[in-house]
């Protein structure tokens, strides 16, 4: 069961992420052939989860936050500080962009203050009521709540795509130009926005790796979807023109025997669940290295600063601008805390295990 | 208060109005705006047309909604109707300026009206037509649609503005004289300007060629009336030194309405692919000759084409396109009486 349970959790998390920002960021980086970023930034995303996983493994049932901290404080807090910094960054950058893109699909009237409000006091709930293990058995009933709502939009997505858009396949001697592009390095926060979570688990939960590796199977075509139907209906020319490309898409569907008229509804919301379970994940990891790296205040004083604190800034930013230049700002710490974390941990692993081989050896 | 965010500023639906067709005209540089909203109101029958001028399309609608006692919603809109003079000019601002608002939704249907907007809406909204719902009912697939009419959503016509190789028919309609609505054919859109048209028969094959699926078409061929039961269509590409040739091969599936004089089958099955291979040619002669590729030709092209050729697939490669249509019949029955 918690196997299954940190399964839908990550997958979960990622869902959430994948249908706003992130089919625009990799239709930007690229002219053509858009598998190209998605299975690299895909590979990028097993790489350092299967390091992170290794490392991890090295200490059974214990959060990163302790197991960086029983050793050199310095590169502990080299590693912890920029996660904290990393992980509130993003929380806000997550709620204020979600709140836009929630007034712009189909809130306009509301204030937007109330939006961001929203954002933050039901994820600020699901962490202070139910710890880790609500939001694991959470996951799993958003799962059984979305799965078909979810599964409907994306499968009927496909009614207008022109298939010889996928065409060509490989784009010659340009193929890797996306790599250059600061829009890719932009689009790979879909896939590190989610992972540090899964070293927070242990001491609560114990699951295998291979529960993880399921999950991103299930995710890959989700990130494949939400590029390339954008691409096969309209072409890269007009996809490019969009702002959220994949929710556009699910605008154009038309189905006769269908009751409603815009199924949008059905993916936003289910999305607007994921990105609140998403917020609450992160919001989680920010408590546990406050309460195990600095001080242990009670989770009922910190919530609430957490989210004072969010609300303000996220009031200080102005426009859609901004948060996309946050975004862009957000990158370099964002390959830092995803490249450096696993192998940290990984490194403190192996050192770990040599020593405990060692004592072994000498008694 | 948490929970009350989702109608914040709601207003009762008795409190907006609800068009669902909308004319755009384009006179002496000022938009003219025509709104057919139904009646709401206990007798239930109707249709009141609202009218507006303004320097743009959103100033117009403004205007109307400042003089109304309800809330404009346009979110319902299922017609767009645009007179020719602003077709000539140009779509794109208005599709960019649709798709940027999410006020209209990107399924509604464009139209080209053949006569002044003004006499349309009078024409179309007598009472002796029916209920005032004809305009939205005549482009429904499930209701009064059919195969001679193009049917081409917001979404398309901006596909066709910014892509290489897409282009779009719409329809073009006037008021008619027993029924509320005629169709006058249709008219090509290269990257959102009108450039040309096309007859009822010419737009039946572009839907034909496109593979949109059409059942109980009836084609006349001189010796016999067919009733189209499905078809679809395969294609295959050779690009030799920058002269696209295109082999297509049409099955249709017909079965046999009327037949004059006795033809046998092989006749008719002959007659019907001389009769599309000559309506294919002359149709497109015509789109080439305004380089609209409203047959999105180039889409086959995409692998035998670099990005930078593909930029210039409508000036340099179109007007050179070859087209060898082979028509495949089956003729699956021939009704209640045989023939030789």
């Amino acid at each position: 069961m918690s196997n299954l349970q940190v399964s839908t959790t990550y997958i979960l998390t990622h869902l959430g992420l994948i249908f706003f920002l992130y089919p625009s960021d990799v239709i930007d980086s690229t002219n053509e052939a858009q598998w190209l970023p998605v299975l690299t930034g895909f590979v990028f995303h097993l790489l350092i989860i299967f390091v992170y996983l290794k490392g991890l493994r090295y200490f059974q049932g214990e959060s990163i936050v302790n197991i960086l901290l029983r050793k050199n404080k310095i590169v502990a807090w080299a590693v912890l500080l920029p996660m904290l910094l990393y992980l509130s960054w993003i929380m806000i950058i997550a709620v204020r962009s979600f709140s836009e893109v929630i007034s712009i699909a189909f809130l306009s009237n509301t204030p937007i203050w109330i939006l961001i409000l929203l954002l933050l006091l039901v994820p600020g709930f699901m962490t202070l009521h139910g710890k880790i293990g609500g939001l694991l058995r959470l996951s799993i009933m958003f799962s059984c709540l979305f799965v078909i709502p979810i599964v409907f939009v994306l499968a009927t997505s496909f009614q207008n795509v022109d298939w010889h858009y996928l065409f060509p396949l490989w784009p010659g001697p340009r193929a890797l130009h996306f790599l250059t592009h600061p829009s890719f390095y932009k689009s790979l926060f879909a896939y590190s926005g989610g992972f540090l979570l899964l070293g927070f688990l242990p001491s609560y939960t114990v699951y295998k790796p291979k529960a993880v590796f399921w999950g991103s199977l299930v995710i890959l075509p989700s990130y494949l979807i939400a590029v390339y139907v954008p691409v096969l209906t309209l072409g890269e020319e007009s996809a490019r023109q969009l702002q959220f490309p994949y929710l556009f898409i699910v605008d154009t569907i038309s189905i006769n025997w269908l009751m409603f008229d815009r199924i949008n509804v059905f993916l936003l919301l289910s999305l607007v669940a994921f990105c609140m379970f998403f917020i609450a994940a992160t919001m989680f990891q920010i408590l546990e290295i406050v309460r195990l790296g600095i001080k242990d205040i009670s989770p009922n004083f910190l919530v609430p600063i957490l989210i004072t604190y969010s609300l303000i800034i996220c009031l200080f930013i102005p426009d859609w601008k901004t948060v996309d230049l946050l975004f862009q700002w957000n990158t370099p710490l964002r390959l830092y805390v995803a490249c450096v974390t696993p192998v940290v941990v990984l490194v403190i692993g192996w050192l770990h295990a040599r020593k405990l081989k060692r004592e072994l050896n000498s008694t | 208060m948490t929970m009350l965010s989702g109608c914040w500023d709601n207003k009762d639906i008795n409190h907006r109005a609800l068009p669902i067709a909308m004319g755009i005209s384009y006179q002496n540089g000022k938009y003219k705006i025509y709104l057919d909203i139904p009646k709401v109101s206990e007798r239930n029958a109707g249709i009141q047309v609202i009218t507006a001028t303004g320097d743009s399309v959103s100033s117009a609608v403004d205007n109307i909604s400042m003089n109304m006692e309800s809330q404009l919603d346009l979110l319902h809109l299922k017609v767009i109707i645009v007179d020719k003079t602003f077709a000539h000019r140009g779509l794109d601002e208005i599709v960019d300026s649709i798709i940027r608002s999410r006020h209209v939704s990107p399924k509604t249907m464009f139209v080209i009206c053949d006569e002044p907007l003004d006499q349309f809406f009078k024409r179309i909204n007598n009472p002796s037509n029916g209920d005032g719902n004809e305009i939205y009912d005549f482009f429904q697939k499930n209701s009064g649609w059919n195969p001679e009419i193009a049917y081409t959503p917001v979404w398309k016509v901006f596909r066709s503005i910014h892509s290489y190789t897409h282009d779009v028919v719409l329809p073009v309609i006037q008021s008619g004289e027993t029924t509320a609505i005629q169709s006058n054919g249709s008219g090509i859109l290269k990257n959102g300007k009108m450039v040309g048209r096309l007859s009822n028969e010419q737009t039946l094959l572009y839907n034909v060629f496109n593979g949109i699926s059409l059942d109980g078409k009836i084609e006349v061929t001189g010796k016999a009336t067919l009733q189209l039961v499905n078809s679809h269509i395969r294609h295959q590409t050779k690009l030799d030194n920058k002269n696209p040739e295109m082999y297509c091969t049409l099955h249709l599936n017909v079965i046999i309405l009327d037949a004059t004089g006795h033809p046998s089958t092989k006749e008719i099955k002959l007659e019907l692919q001389t009769l599309l291979q000559r309506r294919l040619e002359q149709l497109l002669q015509k789109v080439q000759r305004t380089q609209a590729d409203i047959f999105g030709i180039g889409q086959h092209f995409r692998n035998d084409l670099t990005r930078t050729e593909l930029a210039n697939w409508r000036t340099e490669y179109y007007p050179h396109v070859k087209i060898n249509l082979k028509v495949i019949t089956t003729i699956r029955n021939t009704g209640n009486l045989k023939l030789p």
